[in-house]
């Protein structure tokens, strides 16, 4: 429980780090010269595709779960 | 002198850059073989770096041939496509026929792509970031398709990133798992109650399955199409000889191809830069935030049944298989020697299989 509790800890610090810098002033300024950008307001606007991918995956899985259970129910042997 | 210069003249256009792959490839090399990790990628593609990174090498440039096979089968998505149809007819989705529930900690083990997308967004464009997150997939054919559809450059980088981590499973996956769960949950049992699968269902599942993907996520249909067309030829009944076909021969044929190709994107010009220090990283947060998704899942799920799961299953969501699911059995013994979850863990594996091309699908209808 307390490692679970550490890492979650750790992902909400992350996080908010992150979101810190996609408020600051001049976050647009690249850190690497080489074909590399700084963009924090990009890795937000991605959160709503972190979502939306995840509800998806889990809608197919469950449609297909059900499905699964009908043709066991349907096709499998009687008793 | 003046022939001998002839003769020797190139050596004077070997760049430091072009060392240091040598060195890359021969490391690859190294690696498949010494330790048996993915060789049958990793060898190829090895090789294939010191190929690509002699100086003035007639295997690429305009009628090379590694850039003639790079035009035929991976620039149009060919060769993963085909690979997958050999995959698909080396799965047995029994095990997760038999308790389908199993395939919610496959959906929850592609967290990591979605995370990484996040992460690797802070950097490059969204086309590149989805590339790179797609790594988490733990699939090369998917990464490979997914990569070349959305247009990066980076594939080279992605490759070597998918491949040599799905190798390294059993290092990466034990020290997330033993952080995230308590040596009691580890111990938990799962009783195994085989249950008769029949073979209309071994039949519809595939086909179903490639339906409702393809209708949620029409960019998936290629993926998830190929790989069912295999599941489907194995489990017919009628076609043993094109199963026993594409489980040895067309996967062993397209791998050698697929390997030693995707290696004409690793010219050391595109490939030491910053950026593929920084993939190979965010790779590494790939795997580690699937692994933390599926464990976290269960233990989620954990806190509403009476029967309790074993968390360490949802680790086996990753869709490197059969790797994930041996890794967690093991760890399960090693924790109780009377504890055998293979059966379940392979279960689970199987379903990342499938969650993983659907979020393949999932991220070329965003990005697309």
């Amino acid at each position: 429980m307390k490692k679970t509790m550490l890492f979650l800890l750790t992902a909400v610090i992350l996080c908010s780090l992150f979101a810190l810098f996609a408020s600051a002033e001049g976050a647009d300024e690249s850190i690497v010269d080489v074909d590399l950008d700084w963009h924090p307001a990009n890795a937000v606007a991605n959160l709503k595709y972190m979502g939306l991918g995840m509800l998806g995956i889990f809608v197919v899985v469950g449609v297909v779960m059900g499905i699964t259970y009908a043709l066991n129910a349907i096709t499998g042997k009687k008793k | 002198m003046d022939a001998l210069l002839e003769v020797f003249g190139n050596f004077a256009n070997i760049e430091p850059g072009m060392i240091v792959m040598w060195l890359i490839g021969g490391i690859l090399i190294y690696l498949a073989i010494k330790k048996d990790m993915e060789p049958t990628l990793l060898l190829p593609m090895g090789f294939g770096a010191i190929l690509v990174n002699l100086p003035l090498s007639g295997a690429i440039g305009d009628h090379g041939p590694i850039t003639t096979l790079y035009n035929a089968g991976i620039q149009n998505e060919l060769f993963p496509l085909i690979l997958f149809i050999g995959i698909g007819a080396m799965i047995d989705f029994s095990p997760l026929l038999s308790n389908p529930k199993l395939m919610l900690f496959g959906a929850a083990a592609q967290f990591g792509i979605f995370f990484t997308l996040c992460t690797a967004s802070l950097f490059f464009a969204d086309a590149d970031a989805a590339s790179i997150a797609i790594i988490g997939a733990a699939d090369g054919p998917t990464s490979i398709v997914v990569a070349q559809a959305l247009g990066t450059p980076y594939v080279g980088a992605i490759m070597v990133a998918a491949y040599s981590y799905m190798a390294l499973v059993p290092i990466i996956q034990p020290p997330v798992i033993k952080l995230l769960t308590t040596k009691k949950e580890r111990m938990i049992r799962m009783p195994y109650v085989q249950r008769e699968v029949s073979q209309t269902t071994k039949i519809l599942f595939p086909i179903i399955l490639t339906v409702i993907a393809g209708l949620v996520a029409p960019d998936s249909v290629a993926l998830i199409g190929f790989l069912m067309f295999g599941n489907l030829i194995r489990e017919c009944g009628v076609l043993a000889s094109l199963s026993e076909t594409a489980q040895k021969v067309l996967a062993n044929l397209v791998t050698i191809f697929l390997g030693i190709t995707i290696a004409g994107q690793m010219h050391y010009e595109k490939f030491l830069s910053p950026a593929t220090l920084l993939i190979l990283g965010l790779g590494l947060v790939a795997f580690i935030f699937d692994t933390a998704g599926g464990i976290l899942f269960a233990k989620f799920l954990n806190l509403f049944l009476k029967t309790k799961l074993n968390p360490m299953i949802g680790a086996a969501g990753i869709s490197a298989f059969p790797m994930a699911g041996r890794v967690v059995h093991k760890m399960a013994l090693k924790e109780d020697p009377q504890n055998f979850i293979l059966m379940q863990a392979t279960g689970v594996n199987v379903s990342g299989q499938i969650a993983s091309v659907i979020a393949g699908g999932m991220i070329l209808n965003f990005f697309g």
